[in-house]
Order: C-alpha cells, then sequence, then structure tokens
C-alpha cells in the first residue's frame, strides 16, 4: 500500500525537479544579471520585492495562487478571454503544471540571490584581463562568469532537490493531494488522516532515507571545508 | 542593455508581487466583486472582512498564539544556540565535527518525517494540542540552523580577542559575555530574523499539533478557508494579509540581513 503511495509521490517529486530546476536557475540568473545593471539606489527595493514569494508565509503564497487560478479567479479568466480554457485543479496535466507554475515562483527567488551574491566575488581582474583579451561581453559571461558560479549552482540544484521533497503547502491548498504528491505530504496524511502512526513512521524512514543520499555531497563539501578551515 | 535590464527586473517584481497585490485587493471587496464573471478592475472597498475576521470570528486569539510561539522560539533558540555555536566555534575537538554534520543532517529532514514520533509521544503523555509542546518541536526543528548561522558569525570574531581577555583574568563565560556577544550584534539580529520566520511562518507542524483553542494564524487561516462559506472564505483573506502585512514591514526593514542570511550558506 505504501509503496504505491510512495512510488506516486517520488514520481511527481523527479518530474518537478526536472521541470522546475532549469527554469528556476536559468531564471535566477537571468534575473541576477539584470539586476547588476541596476543603480545602487533602486537596487534594495528591487531585491526586496524580488524576494517576497520566497519569504512570505508558505501557506499564503500558496492561497494568493489559488486565488488567482480559481475558476472564477484573474488568471483564468484573462486566458478564457484569449480563449484558452482551463479547469486548473480538475485535470492531471494542469494541476500538476499549477504547482510547477507555483515551485518556480516559490524558488526563482533564492536562486536569483544566491547567484546575485555569487556575482558580486566575481575575480575582477579576470574580467579586466578577458576584455583586454578582447573577449565580448557575452564572452566573458560564458568563459569567467559562469564556471565561477558553477559550485553555486550545483548548491542550488541540492537545495531545490531536498525542498521538492518537502513540498507541502502548495500541495495541501492547489491541489489537496489529487494528482499531485510529495513525500512530505504522504507521510503527513497517512499521519493525520489515516491515523496510522505505524505507517506513517514507514513513510519518515523512507524519506529520511532519500534526503540521508542527497545529503552526502552537501557533509562531504562541510567537512572538507571545516578542514580546510583548521589547517 | 540598460532597458532590458530595467524590463527583467520589473517583470520579475510584477510577477513576484503581483499574486499577492491581487489578494490584498481581495480582501477589501465584497465576495461577488472579488469573484466575478468577467473579472472586476474597480469595485467598491470595504474593510468588513478584517472587522468580522479580528472581532467577531477572535482572529486575535490566533494572533496571541503566533506571538506568543515566536517569541518563545526565537528567544529560547538564540540562547541555546549562541551557547552551542560559541562552544563550536572555540573548539578543536573531532567531537566538535561530528556535532556540526550531525545538525546539518537534521536540518536537511522534512519536518513531516519528525511529526509521528512527536505526535505519539505527545498523545502518549497528554499534552498533544498545547503550544508549550509545539514551541519545543520547533526550538528542536530550528536549533541546527541557529547553530550553523551564529557558528559562523563567532568565527568571523578572532580567537585573539578571547585570548586576550582569558589572559586578562575573565573565565571563559566571562570572555563570552562581556567581550564576544557585545560585538555579535548583526549574527543575532539575522539568526534571529530567520528564527522568526521558521515559527511565523510554521503550517505543518503547527497545523499537526494544535487544538482548537491554540490555533496559531496560519492554522485558523487555513481551517477558515476548507470551510465552503464565502463570508469564510473572505475572512481567510482578509487574515492572509493580516498575517503578511507585518512580514513586509520585517523585509522592509530588515532586507539586508536577510540577504545576507539566505547567501552565507552558499557563498563563501
Amino acid at each position: 500500500m505504501l509503496r504505491s503511495e510512495f512510488a506516486k509521490a517520488l514520481h511527481f517529486t523527479m518530474l518537478y525537479v526536472v521541470v522546475t530546476v532549469p527554469l528556476v536557475i536559468i531564471g535566477g540568473l537571468v534575473l541576477a544579471l539584470a539586476t547588476t545593471q541596476i543603480p545602487m539606489g533602486l537596487r534594495g527595493f528591487a531585491i526586496g520585492a524580488a524576494l517576497l514569494p520566497f519569504i512570505v508565509t508558505p501557506l499564503v503564497g500558496a492561497l494568493s495562487i489559488k486565488w488567482l487560478f480559481r475558476d472564477d479567479g484573474l488568471v483564468t479568466q484573462v486566458l478564457n478571454s484569449l480563449g484558452i480554457q482551463i479547469f486548473w485543479m480538475a485535470e492531471a496535466w494542469s494541476a500538476r503544471l499549477l504547482v510547477i507554475l507555483h515551485g518556480i515562483w516559490h524558488s526563482l527567488p533564492f536562486a536569483f540571490i544566491v547567484l546575485f551574491a555569487g556575482l558580486q566575488s566575481v575575480p575582477r581582474d579576470a574580467l579586466e584581463a578577458a576584455s583586454l583579451d578582447g573577449a565580448s561581453p557575452l564572452q566573458r559571461l560564458w568563459y569567467v562568469t559562469l564556471p565561477h558560479l558553477g559550485p553555486l549552482v550545483t548548491f542550488i540544484l541540492l537545495i531545490h532537490t531536498m525542498d521538492a521533497y518537502k513540498l507541502f503547502e502548495p500541495v495541501v491548498v492547489l491541489t489537496q493531494g489529487t494528482f499531485t504528491e510529495s513525500v512530505q505530504f504522504v507521510t503527513y496524511s497517512i499521519l493525520l488522516e489515516e491515523g496510522n502512526a505505524n505507517k506513517a513512521s514507514a513513510a519518515a524512514i523512507l524519506t529520511i532515507l532519500g534526503v540521508a543520499i542527497l545529503l552526502i555531497p552537501m557533509l562531504r563539501r562541510a567537512v572538507q571545508e571545516h578542514k580546510a578551515g583548521a589547517a | 542593455m540598460r532597458i532590458l535590464a530595467y524590463g527583467i527586473v520589473l517583470t520579475w517584481i510584477a510577477l513576484a508581487a503581483g499574486p499577492l497585490a491581487w489578494t490584498a485587493l481581495l480582501s477589501l471587496r465584497d465576495y461577488v466583486d472579488a469573484f466575478a464573471i468577467p473579472v472586476q478592475l474597480f469595485a467598491p472597498l470595504t474593510l468588513e472582512h478584517y472587522r468580522t475576521l479580528w472581532l467577531v470570528s477572535g482572529f486575535s486569539e490566533n494572533a496571541l498564539n503566533t506571538a506568543l510561539l515566536t517569541f518563545g522560539t526565537v528567544s529560547i533558540s538564540l540562547s541555546i544556540g549562541c551557547l552551542a555555536a560559541y562552544a563550536l566555534s572555540r573548539t578543536t575537538a573531532r567531537i566538535g565535527l561530528l556535532l556540526l554534520m550531525l545538525a546539518l543532517a537534521f536540518r536537511a529532514m522534512p519536518h513531516a518525517a519528525l511529526l509521528p514520533s512527536f505526535v505519539s509521544v505527545f498523545e502518549a503523555i497528554g499534552v498533544r494540542g498545547s503550544l508549550p509542546p509545539l514551541m519545543l518541536v520547533l526550538i528542536a526543528v530550528n536549533q541546527p540552523f541557529t547553530i550553523w548561522m551564529l557558528r559562523a558569525f563567532f568565527l568571523s570574531v578572532p580567537r585573539d580577542i578571547d585570548d586576550a581577555a582569558l589572559v586578562d583574568g575573565c573565565t571563559r563565560f566571562q570572555a563570552f559575555r562581556h567581550v564576544i556577544l557585545p560585538v555579535m550584534g548583526p549574527g543575532l539580529v539575522t539568526t534571529g530574523l530567520f528564527s522568526f520566520l521558521l515559527a511565523y511562518n510554521d503550517f505543518l507542524l503547527s497545523s499537526a499539533l494544535t487544538n482548537a483553542e491554540n490555533m496559531t494564524m496560519p492554522v485558523a487561516i487555513a481551517s477558515v478557508i476548507q470551510a465552503d462559506s464565502e463570508s469564510l472564505l473572505m475572512q481567510g483573506i482578509a487574515g492572509s494579509m493580516s498575517l503578511t502585512i507585518p512580514l513586509l514591514l520585517l523585509i522592509a526593514v530588515f532586507q539586508k540581513r536577510i540577504v545576507e542570511g539566505l547567501t552565507q550558506g552558499a557563498v563563501k
């Protein structure tokens, strides 16, 4: 029984990660690059506003998206007037798409701010040397800036994948778990709706094993950093 | 180039703030205007839903619960976290590394994976539903994060300062209390902010561990919305905005600290 629920949750989690990761990272990078072009005085406001989806109470964030995508919501009606009729919560593909759209909206600010901070630390002399050697802005981006951001992209990828296991509020709010399930939602609903603490514990152990696999590279990195710091 | 950059930033700000701005507008309308077909751009505004929510439905109780919970969680997490992080930043023993790695592992655990054991134990000793056990769980869940973040701030205070204080005859605790702690202000604010956000925003643990009398604001909003009533839905929308306004102020005041906290783990 648990096997099929868990398999479904893992299946959706994988779909979610595969679709959202590239969009979140590329979107975050584009926004970060754009923000570096904004004058200092406006940056503070721009960053604060850009971070909203990530900081606001997750329940409220998910609800505000739901209210836009109700059958009589703003987005649904605007699409309707363009001749596109979608009942978002009624079908599997649209319910999944909605959770994925919410995921991009929620997670992009984190990728943005991490990459933006990374851009501040791109070595200036490397950039200058590249332009002295006649590299175009695009070449400088590709050969100097992006390699520098590599480790951060890995970091975002790991955090985002772990967050996908934890997906909870959007699942509860947007679809009540139909068509879209996350590992964390499955554990929660087995425990509180089925009232089966034993089965929920089994789900919890499976979750912990899954997270442990993702954790290994992070722990290794932390140990290395620690040793480097001590030496 | 610059125009393109402005365009991208403005588009994202519109996408980021749009859903919340629309929710704010909905909260000030009657149901018939809020979800009218076709969409109404202009409609009469009203504060009725806020009034009913706070004065009739007792949302102030939920606000009080959230306030108590966040205050308790932040102050206790910071107190324990400071002592632990200071020790971990100064130790050279192997156990320090082990503890830090354990903390990192626990930080990554989805909260629901911890719930079955908490629920069974609280049920067995008859405390499930009240606020103190929930606060205990939030502190436990928050602690690894506080320790890691505070430790990074302690590491930035040179060890020589401790040594100087110790040579001058301070005990270890005096050195910590009178010499190190006073320069830790920014670290405490940043860590406190994220502890605040964790407790204030929590829905999963709070909804599983509180009963009807002890609901926090997010739990109350969720329970209101499940009911199939237009008036309750509008109250839920007003409640969502009530919960969001303090956060907006917080972001406005502490934006730099939030950015610092978000990027600290990644950029070194």
